[in-house]
């Protein structure tokens, strides 16, 4: 009796995990299917996360006051999080488009934006030196300035998806959602590139304060003791998270979402994140103005 | 008593042509493995028995702990035979890298970068050809 | 984390790899997955972690003997350099256990020369090598043996 019982409760422990790699199987193929480079390359930095996360718990190196890899792991974060969106946005284009040669040769390269960026990166940190403002050598300020052009190559994915999304009419998304997905990807990379060159320009991305990553907020590591430029190229890069999630948060509250709330809610978050630019550029920390 | 220096200079120009040939394998692949696989690693494995009885002698140092290990690399002769081992093993997963690829029809360009990288930093270049490999196949294992 | 400690870590990782070519017969599939690429690819994460961290600052370089011998007098090196060997060891036993079973080669015949390969890796190799070339040159002699036979008959 026990042991049948035993047997049986095996049985299901083994079929819930043959699901799960079922499942993760059929996630990885249809990912694949709908963009395939970009899920090869997310995949790749997936793994080469796992080094930099031991180098982080090896490594006694600072850079800025804190670990030196503590910056890498977050680009690795972002990235991810921006290849696996651009993949799970590729379902609504058309597939013939995606099949065609111009725009293959854009997603390589956008592919090979992404590998400089995580080369440069992770490679300045190995060497013990900054990547971003770093002029010191003819060489790091070469790295830098192909960085810059990089940078906006692979934000010009989401333009390019934003608009191709536009242009197709059979999506199968509701009206106000298909309207969010492609306003907000193209606003994603309007807003990324103002706050981002914005950044660029100036010497550092801290305003004031020590200078240093030492006064910061837990987990996203902005400044507390002054202005930061970060906050805003943070909520930029990610409107073309929430503002879906809110049309979705929309639609359980009101009855009907229409083109015009997407569009109010849009322009809020664009205003929103101009305001935290400002805030930095004042020497301001992230929401003193408000909270303060 | 024949010069380490002059054992280890020999040693890595014998291996290179071994690497010379994988990355000209697609000109004569049959030759290039045998050579990367079989003579060269064969004949490194000699002169590693010829070196090793160093590990039999040790007095102190051991495989139990790093701080061993590191006593045991204090013998130039210990690091020589531990050179060839790296010499051997990194050329013969070279080997490995190009013979899997024309199994798995992937172009011979696209390993380079991997067999660059093993020469270098062994394991690298292994974690390399795995995600090469696992970016053409999809498939994890064989 | 101290090397010391990502020494104790690894060892069990490449002694998991081992255990499981022993029992290979009992579990094909997995005995490979195992000691091909799990093991081996989380050691050699670890090896790449430790490259990333402590390559830059070290003392030493592959040009000289004395030089790699300098690499080994730094632990964080040091450590690298034994993950090398406990993936690559590993990797060799796979492989050999792979071959043996593509040839039918008894395992019994394997698992005395699996313990070569751990401790001075290349021995292993040569002895599987020679093993097989030795069961294999026998087993043509025995074939043509039969085939004569048969003729003669």
């Amino acid at each position: 009796m026990t042991n049948a019982v035993i047997v049986m409760n095996n049985d299901m422990s083994t079929n819930h995990t043959s699901n799960f790699i079922q499942r993760m199987k059929t996630f990885i193929k249809s990912a694949y299917a709908d963009a395939p480079a970009l899920s090869a390359l997310t995949i790749i930095m997936l793994v080469l996360m796992v080094p930099k996360l031991g180098a982080l718990a090896l490594d006694t190196r600072l850079h800025n006051g804190i670990n030196i890899w503590i910056k890498p792991i977050k680009f690795d974060v972002a990235l991810i999080t921006y290849t696996a969106t651009l993949i799970f946005f590729a379902r609504w284009i058309p597939q013939q488009t995606r099949k065609k040669t111009w725009f293959k040769y854009f997603i390589a390269a956008v592919v090979i934006s992404v590998v400089y960026e995580q080369i440069w990166i992770g490679g300045a940190a190995a060497f013990g030196t900054s990547s971003h403002f770093n002029v010191a050598t003819l060489l790091m300020g070469l790295a830098y300035t192909i960085a810059g052009f990089g940078a906006v190559t692979l934000t010009s994915g989401a333009l390019v998806f934003g608009i191709l999304i536009a242009r197709n009419k059979q999506t199968g998304l509701t009206d106000p959602m298909h309207f969010a997905i492609w306003l907000s990807s193209v606003l994603m990379f309007v807003l990324t590139v103002i706050t981002a060159s914005y950044m660029s320009s100036q010497l550092s991305h801290f305003v004031g304060g020590n200078l240093l990553d030492t006064e910061s907020h837990a987990i996203m590591g902005w400044a507390k003791d002054g202005g930061d430029l970060r906050v805003a190229h943070f909520f930029a890069s990610h409107i073309f998270h929430v503002l879906p999630i809110l049309v979705i948060a929309a639609s359980h509250v009101f009855r009907t979402v229409s083109r015009n709330m997407v569009i109010v809610m849009a322009m809020l978050y664009c205003i929103f994140t101009f305001y935290t630019l400002w805030e930095a550029t004042q020497g301001l920390p992230f929401l003193a103005g408000i909270i303060g | 008593m024949i010069d380490m220096e002059t054992v280890f200079t020999f040693a890595n120009a014998f291996v290179l042509a071994g690497w010379l040939a994988l990355l000209l394998a697609p000109r004569a692949p049959k030759l290039a493995d045998r050579i990367a696989s079989v003579v060269i690693p064969l004949l490194l494995a000699i002169a590693y028995l010829v070196l090793a009885p160093v590990f039999f002698t040790f007095t102190e140092g051991g495989f139990d702990s790093l701080a061993n290990v590191m006593i045991l690399f204090d013998n130039p002769r210990a690091v020589m035979a531990g050179w060839l081992h790296y010499l051997a093993f990194d050329l013969f997963i070279g080997a490995w890298q190009v013979r899997q690829a024309r199994a798995h029809n992937i172009r011979h360009l696209v390993i380079i970068p991997s067999l660059i990288l093993t020469l270098l930093l062994g394991p690298v270049g292994l974690l390399a050809f795995f995600i090469t490999r696992f970016a053409y196949t999809k498939r994890l294992f064989n | 984390m101290s090397t010391e400690t990502l020494f104790a870590i690894s060892s069990p990782i490449a002694m998991l790899g081992w255990v499981a070519l022993i029992i290979s017969p009992i579990i094909p599939t997995w005995s490979d997955r195992i000691a091909t690429y799990i093991s081996p690819g989380l050691l050699s994460l670890a090896y790449m972690s430790l490259i990333l961290a402590f390559w830059s600052d070290a003392k030493g370089g592959f040009d000289t003997l004395a030089n790699v011998q300098l690499l080994f007098t730094q632990s964080e090196i040091a450590m690298a350099g034994w993950l090398h060997y406990l993936a690559f060891d590993l990797f060799m036993g796979a492989w050999i256990v792979r071959e043996a079973r593509k040839a039918s080669i008894s395992h019994w015949f394997i698992v005395p020369i699996l313990p070569f390969t751990l401790l001075f890796g290349q021995i292993g190799y040569v002895l599987f090598l020679a093993l097989k070339s030795a069961l294999l040159l026998r087993r043509d002699q025995s074939l043509l043996s039969k085939s004569n036979q048969s003729t003669a008959a």
